[in-house]
């Protein structure tokens, strides 16, 4: 029994989710390192400084985490996502929305805003918003409004070229 | 100083500024209103700040963050959800009040003490000037140099609660700032083979994908039901109830005047900020008001005064630290730094000599916010507080879309977007995990001043910098301050640890809050 709750403990999110955020962070330290030997001092000095400072204290997050000494203080700036009644559900719904943004801004980067960010959110408010044709549609065509009312007429805002438009020649 | 407060006026009231003010006052408090609170809609004026004169930028940013503090006392009293920092302790009271049909009375006191309070914040920094001032007299590069890093450690140790994450985060911080052009050397450093990062992260995206993007996903996943037919039942007699509300907040004058004073020091406390003020406040309280420890917690209006009186004071404690010494209090005050590092004007001494006028016109704007927007809540509470229904799934692709059109605009570069995705994943894991992510925001605007000091005193001093009689004052100040901040936030961290996540439970089960 105690043996089945340790094996959940280590692939549980909670262990799994902070090692990779102590990964990145320990893996840009170790970047820095390397670099910093090919580097000028006064350039390599900073760096040094930022790794001689937060290395210490990444090994001792480590070692909380896989001597499952973790605590979860009572956060008073960072209070952590409100899950509610259904951590299932709500794991559901983290998933479904940062899925969407990725691909929405996939389709912006394929092309571009002014065609996917007001399909976007139509899409979104219609879809999971049930907000209805109407107001979709208008929360769509004010967006719409506001890249050509003021980026492209007030700021001449510079977009780039979507890539899928370019390589249809219609850019 | 009497030259740059008239300055100051002069720039304020001018086109510009009113203009930018007029545009952010509705959507500041929609922002405000709505669950998770203005933060986001802050950063959206970043991507604005290389466009706009500083004087805009900024007076609108001070404005937003002011403006949307007031309005967040209205989720968290009728829904019993706190905004992006402030509000937590206001659920305490406003909560069990709204659930006993006296919403309106705590929504009347709760802008009263707001009033109260944010002018007594921005008279504070007034006053706090002139002193500042004369202390950065005695200042040179090492002091300069210790104060940078101290404000990154001094918030990251602070923020959480969390020593070990904390300054591990400081330090993350400054690695990310390192990636790119070095302005001391000119080389590229560790720009992983990309050349768009030859020039390092922009700030704009930065901000974008650790703040905004987690607290729009925070709005989806925590999915609040909508409390409209509850919330207009108890808000049919809201004029009369807010009328009474704003008699008993002037019947604890002194409580206010306490409790705003409170505020004041505890956000002007490097790194501590508005985040803890209010807790503070409301533990004083609580300790202090006769009866108190049995009726604070089931819907006691002085908690509520208390916890609002502070809130909106610290802002103007928040900015003391920003502008004197370059260190901000607080996330909103870090994107004020980003400001006006994005307009040229390097935040710290220089506020206090060459731009003083445009400091003081930040204490006219918080005086400003808290005059314009407080009638407005006072009049059109009961009409107002209906915005705090509007479904996440409608307002998180709003803020989405408007944070993505901001996060392209900065630098016109396809590849930020790339970027916001890249934060944003970070900004959830830290989220998830209380990480702190205020440090490494402020790590990104301080790490140009951060470098070039570190370089100028090494080359001169060596170590000798740090027995400089000004520098070790300076290091036993902070060694102090730290203290007796994480002395201070254990006490109001026990309550904020019991209520803050099982009031937010409570409210999505639509049962009555803990007691603390």
């Amino acid at each position: 029994m105690e043996k089945q709750h340790s094996q959940r403990y280590w692939f549980s999110i909670e262990v799994v989710g902070e090692l990779i955020l102590l990964l990145v962070a320990g893996g840009l330290f170790a970047y820095l390192l390397v670099g910093s030997f090919q580097w000028e001092a006064s350039s390599a000095l900073l760096p040094r400084v930022a790794i001689a400072l937060g290395t210490p204290f990444w090994f001792l997050r480590v070692i909380a985490v896989l001597k499952k000494t973790r605590k979860t203080p009572g956060q008073i700036m960072d209070i952590g996502f409100r899950v509610g009644g259904d951590p299932k559900a709500a794991g559901r719904r983290f998933i479904r929305i940062s899925t969407l943004i990725c691909v929405w801004y996939l389709t912006i980067w394929l092309l571009g805003f002014h065609l996917m960010l007001p399909i976007g959110m139509f899409y979104y408010l219609f879809v999971y918003g049930k907000a209805g044709w109407l107001w979709s549609g208008i929360v769509g065509l004010a967006f719409l409004a506001l890249i050509v009312g003021l980026y492209d007429m007030g700021l001449n805002a510079v977009w780039h070229e979507p890539v899928i438009l370019r390589a249809l020649g219609l850019t | 100083m009497i030259e740059a407060s008239i300055s100051a006026a002069q720039h304020l009231f001018t086109p510009g500024p009113m203009l930018g003010i007029l545009i952010m006052l509705p959507l500041a408090l929609f922002s405000g209103l709505m669950p998770g609170g203005g933060l986001p809609i802050t950063a959206v004026v970043l991507s604005f700040a290389g466009i706009l004169d500083p004087w805009v930028s900024i007076t609108v940013v001070v404005f937003a963050m002011a403006a949307s503090d007031i309005t967040e006392p209205v989720p968290a009293i009728l829904m019993g959800i706190p905004g992006a920092r402030s509000a937590q302790a206001t659920i305490l009271d406003g909560y069990p009040m709204a659930q006993k049909g006296l919403a309106g009375v705590a929504l009347g006191a709760s802008y009263t003490t707001t009033l109260v309070g944010g002018i007594i914040g921005a008279i504070a920094l007034l006053l706090a000037l002139p002193v500042g001032r004369e202390l950065l007299k005695l200042f040179g590069s090492a002091e300069f140099f210790l104060l940078s890093l101290m404000g990154i450690l001094a918030v990251a140790v602070i923020s959480a609660g969390a020593l070990v994450k904390g300054v591990l985060t400081g330090a993350f911080g400054i690695a990310i700032a390192m990636i790119g052009f070095s302005n001391l050397s000119g080389e590229v450093r560790a720009n992983f083979g990309i050349d768009f990062l030859w020039e390092g992260f922009s700030i704009v995206p930065i901000v974008i994908g650790l703040f905004a993007i987690p607290e729009a996903i925070d709005l989806v996943v925590g999915d609040t039901p909508i409390a409209q037919e509850r919330m207009e039942e108890m808000l049919k007699d809201a004029k009369k109830d807010v009328r009474r509300g704003m008699r008993t907040a002037m019947n604890h004058k002194w409580l206010m005047v306490r409790s705003s004073l409170i505020g004041t020091f505890v956000g002007a406390m490097p790194g501590v900020g508005g985040a803890t003020a209010h807790w503070i406040a409301y533990v004083s309280a609580k300790q202090t008001e006769k009866g108190a420890a049995e009726t604070f917690g089931t819907g006691d209006i002085r908690g509520v005064i208390a916890a609002d009186a502070a809130n909106n004071s610290s802002d103007g404690g928040v900015l003391i630290p920003t502008v004197v010494f370059g260190i901000p209090g607080s996330a909103g005050m870090a994107i004020v730094m980003a400001i006006l590092v994005l307009s040229g004007i390097q935040p710290g001494p220089a506020m206090l000599s060459q731009h003083l006028d445009l400091t003081i016109s930040m204490v006219y704007t918080i005086a400003l916010g808290n005059i314009i927007v407080v009638p407005i809540m006072l009049a059109g509470a009961p009409y107002l507080t209906k915005v705090s229904a509007v479904p996440p799934n409608i307002l998180a692709p709003i803020v989405i879309g408007f944070v993505t059109l901001a996060a392209f605009q900065a630098s016109s570069s396809i590849e930020d977007l790339f970027v916001v995705v890249i934060f944003g994943t970070l900004g959830v894991f830290m989220k998830a995990y209380g990480w702190p992510r205020p440090p490494i925001l402020i790590a990104v605007a301080l790490a140009d001043t951060l470098e070039r000091f570190l370089w100028i005193n090494v080359n001169t001093y060596g170590f000798e910098m740090f027995l400089r009689p000004q520098s070790v004052i300076l290091v036993l100040i902070m060694v102090i301050t730290v203290v007796y901040s994480l002395r201070m936030q254990s006490s109001a961290k026990v309550i904020a640890s019991n209520v803050v996540e099982g009031t937010q439970e409570n409210a999505l089960l639509q049962e009555a809050p803990h007691d603390s």
